[in-house]
């Protein structure tokens, strides 16, 4: 993995590209990523528009294959070349934002014209149509300006808005690190101004860091914000450009390498992290699982143990505001969404249409919903009827219904 | 392989209903615990019936 920070602060126009050796590499990585079958691919760095017009090569790897991708960058890079690239094979991006303020902002990158290339970067690839979101990492110096980066964000043409708190650094870059993290109180100035940017201007808002649920006192108050927990060795992983596989891309625990052995293999034996680092004091809460406890990221720079406790948590939850399965019992049919994907499992299938909606499917469904896709109509009492012989009953169906709708594979078809 | 589904749809072809039921009484299983595997990555919320309810996942 490059180091985007030192990426910044380069301000000779004579930026590295990747070396052939580098994009074969990187074109080996995909292949390998392709033939474990994987979904959905985000690449990040260091820098992908580095890669210049061969970032297509990689590009239409993944794509051929049916592997959704998203590149993560801090767009500076951007050109027509990348732009017809990027509205070709239809992919989003990812950019970093720093802040709304150019002082600020070309402070921190060390860079005298980082701003300037980034706005123009923005706003080519906004003019070309491209999907944008932005991430801003927050730590207490800049923590007042989300609303205002958010907002600049907007005008700039970008669809969505993260504010993520601040990471330790493994690497040991930022030094002052315990002056920086972000509080209770700090995460409450954050989500809040995250939803004034939803309510203002319709942004899709986030935070790309696990949170403890606890973290606040309500999180029904954050929408969809607290739906993301730790996913390292559950549904993600990262490959470094050396191909060692890690749980976590921000934490350098490495499991093997997939140039030695198939990604599958080792992925096999990745421990689920919310599990195996489970912080004790979690135990009891009606989210426990779920939410995790936070970032095991956190809580090692916090407590020297990745299942000590995230900063940010406070106490356990008591009651989970629960939608009932009964209350899907009315629902007398699903209509599925466009364009899902499904890959055969032991257990039956995944169903996928994006990182944030997929659910896994026993047999009867798989078998079931390939046989209807065509209409993409699901309905009850045929269900009920054809697998009468193995136990579907009303109970189930509103289970299956409850999993789709939920997830975001489908909607209540009446 | 990942499929979209549209490429994989229709995969069998059956004349009625009831060969289809014979099909799914033959080769299928119905697995509600797999169904309430599938909160496990979000905080999707809905009452699974894996124990106390509260701790689907594990």
């Amino acid at each position: 993995m490059y180091n985007c920070y030192n990426f910044w602060r380069s301000e000779d126009e004579k930026l590295q590209k990747p070396t052939e050796k580098q994009l074969n590499r990187a074109l080996e990585i995909s292949e390998r990523i392709i033939e474990a079958d994987v979904f959905h691919v985000t690449l990040t760095g260091g820098e992908p528009f580095l890669f210049g017009k061969n970032l297509e090569q990689i590009i239409k790897l993944y794509r051929e294959s049916n592997v959704g991708i998203r590149i993560n960058s801090n767009i500076t890079l951007a050109n027509d070349e990348i732009c017809d690239i990027l509205m070709e094979y239809n992919v989003g991006v990812l950019s970093s934002i720093i802040s709304h303020d150019e002082d600020q902002f070309n402070k921190t990158t060390q860079n005298k014209v980082s701003f300037k290339r980034f706005v123009k970067g923005a706003q080519l690839l906004s003019n070309k149509g491209i999907y944008l979101s932005a991430n801003m990492v927050v730590n207490k110096s800049t923590l007042d300006s989300v609303y205002d980066t958010g907002k600049f964000a907007y005008e700039l043409g970008f669809k969505g808005f993260n504010a993520t708190r601040i990471s330790p650094s493994n690497n040991g870059m930022i030094q002052n690190y315990d002056s920086l993290i972000l509080n209770n109180k700090d995460i409450v100035i954050l989500l809040d101004q995250l939803m004034e940017l939803k309510s203002d201007f319709g942004m899709q808002v986030g935070t790309l860091n696990a949170l403890p649920y606890c973290a606040v006192d309500d999180i029904n108050k954050y929408g969809s914000i607290f739906n993301r927990s730790c996913v390292a060795g559950l549904t993600s992983a990262g490959v470094a450009s050396n191909g060692d596989l890690r749980a976590c891309q921000h934490f350098d625990i490495t499991y093997g390498n997939i140039f030695e052995r198939p990604l599958l293999e080792i992925w096999a034996e990745i421990p689920i992290w919310k599990k195996q680092y489970h912080n004790d004091t979690c135990t009891g809460c009606a989210y426990d699982f779920k939410c995790g406890g936070g970032c095991k990221e956190n809580a090692y720079k916090i407590n020297k143990d990745m299942a000590g406790e995230d900063n940010l948590k406070k106490d356990t939850i008591k009651n989970n505001k629960k939608t009932k399965i009964s209350s899907f019992d009315p629902v007398n049919s699903v209509q599925l969404k466009r364009d899902l994907k499904i890959r055969d499992e032991s257990f039956g299938s995944t169903l996928f249409k994006d990182p944030s909606a997929y659910a896994y499917l026993d047999n009867f469904t798989t078998f079931y919903i390939k046989e209807k896709y065509p209409i993409r109509v699901l309905n009850r009492n045929d269900l009920v009827f054809i697998g009468s012989d193995i136990g579907v009953d009303n109970q189930y169906v509103s289970a299956l219904f409850a999993t789709l709708i939920n997830n975001n594979l489908g909607r209540d078809g009446g | 392989m990942v499929d979209k589904l549209e490429d994989v749809a229709s995969e069998y072809s059956f004349e009625t209903n009831k060969e289809m039921k014979d099909y799914i009484a033959n080769n299928c299983e119905a697995n509600k615990g797999n169904l309430s595997y599938n909160i496990m990555p979000r905080s999707v919320e809905y009452d699974c019936d894996c124990g106390d309810g509260s701790n689907c996942d594990s």
